[in-house]
């Protein structure tokens, strides 16, 4: 049945807000009991005013877009009592804050990326005149080793693989020890081989570097390899 | 005018049968809780006016149960059962003045709200569709909503914070009910 009331709105905005009279209340609460249309607009209108008596200006405030979400945010927090009483821990927040932004890409950067110096690019290429004595009497010994890869002075960019076969009589040594030295006689690493090959693919800095092949008793091989820069 | 079914429903309760009272509050029961809400809205917590509207209820079915209403008077059912209702709210406020509150011993949990599932996700999906059509108001009407219903201001005080006719400002409130009710229908609030 459609409702015939004119004034329908306004005697439901009335009714809802408390502005109607005791009779004018009774009429309007016997009709609405029969009027499907005037009942459902009022219980619209009884959440909406449940809503905002409860919520206030928050549920009526338009949608915010995230920027100004994310302004609020920090603005809040900064506005806290904390940091006005206590502005240096402000400060070292927003410091670390800081680091952590540029230090960490910078680092990472300056770790895999930079170019050095010619001179201490040149440098990283100089041979070490103890090592490549040593490299001598071991090479030239193949009493405990039977063939070596790579062969000194390959170039290598990514990967090596590091092989070697041992004389029937050692087979027995147990675990060979394989350790890889840069040209400044300094160990950048060591790795247990339990077999006679060996992939290496950890990241080295362009430059000259030994590796070599211990046994639990002495040293079985000492050989030296290039890294170049990728072209 | 008499809906041909009230009188038949009124007679089923007076006759005794239990089907007719839960087919009276499904019609029914919506509206008498609208209507405690809107006479009592600030002057008493929620779960005292649910003790209210069972009350009311009670009331209803107690005077329909022993035939008190008479559809050859040509009174509709709805007229009814809201005499009843603004009498027992009545009679709560004089009980208020007494301070002499007595309780009223077992009420009818006659109409209870349906506590399942169903019922609490139309109720989410209610809240969200109300306060996005709240949201889409122009300011002017949020204003006077807020005015009106948060603050609590009058009319009159409206009028001067906003230096508005008194006139305007009633126009204002209930055309943000009848925009929100708009706003509510193309969101096919009722479908759900």
């Amino acid at each position: 049945m459609k409702c015939e009331i004119k004034n329908r709105s306004q005697l439901i905005a009335a009714y809802l807000t408390g502005e109607l009279s005791e009779i004018e209340m009774s009429e309007f609460e016997q009709h609405y009991f029969q009027c499907e249309e005037c009942f459902r607009e009022l219980k619209i209108g009884r959440e909406a005013v449940n809503l905002i008596e409860r919520e206030g200006p928050t549920v009526l405030a338009a949608s915010v877009p995230w920027w100004e979400k994310a302004r609020q945010f920090w603005s809040e927090i900064f506005s806290r009592r904390q940091w006005q009483t206590r502005p240096q821990w402000a400060f070292a927040i927003a410091a670390f804050v800081l680091l952590i932004v540029i230090g960490l890409p910078l680092g990472y950067w300056k770790y895999f990326h930079q170019t050095p110096s010619p001179e201490s690019y040149a440098e990283n290429f100089q041979p070490s005149a103890r090592l490549d004595n040593l490299i001598e009497q071991t090479y030239q010994s193949p009493v405990l080793l039977l063939q070596v890869s790579p062969p000194n002075d390959t170039n290598f960019v990514d990967e090596i693989v590091f092989r070697w076969e041992l004389a029937e009589d050692q087979k027995n040594t147990g675990p060979i020890e394989l350790r890889i030295l840069n040209n400044r006689e300094e160990e950048m690493y060591k790795f247990k081989a339990e077999h006679q090959t060996f992939y290496f693919d950890e990241k080295l800095a362009p430059g000259l570097y030994y590796w070599a092949l211990l046994t639990e008793n002495e040293m079985a091989y000492l050989g030296r390899f290039y890294i170049r820069r990728a072209e | 005018m008499v809906d041909p079914s009230e009188p038949a429903i009124a007679r089923r309760i007076a006759g005794g049968e239990a089907q007719a009272e839960s087919e009276f509050f499904e019609r029914f029961g919506e509206q008498i809780k609208l209507m405690v809400w809107a006479r009592l809205k600030r002057r008493m917590a929620p779960e005292e006016r649910e003790d209210l509207v069972s009350e009311v209820n009670q009331a209803v079915l107690l005077s329909l149960r022993r035939g008190g209403y008479d559809a050859s008077t040509g009174a509709p059912l709805a007229a009814y059962i809201a005499g009843i209702a603004a009498h027992v709210i009545g009679q709560y406020f004089r009980r208020q003045k007494k301070e002499s509150f007595v309780e009223s011993g077992a009420r009818l949990d006659s109409h209870p709200d349906s506590e399942n599932i169903l019922s609490d996700l139309l109720d989410v999906e209610h809240d969200r569709m109300l306060r996005k059509c709240l949201r889409r108001l122009p300011s002017k009407y949020k204003e006077v909503l807020l005015l009106r219903i948060y603050e609590q201001h009058s009319i009159e005080e409206i009028s001067q914070s906003l230096g508005v006719e008194r006139r305007r400002v009633s126009e204002r409130i209930h055309y943000a009910f009848q925009l929100l009710a708009k706003e509510c229908r193309k969101e096919n609030y009722f479908q759900y």
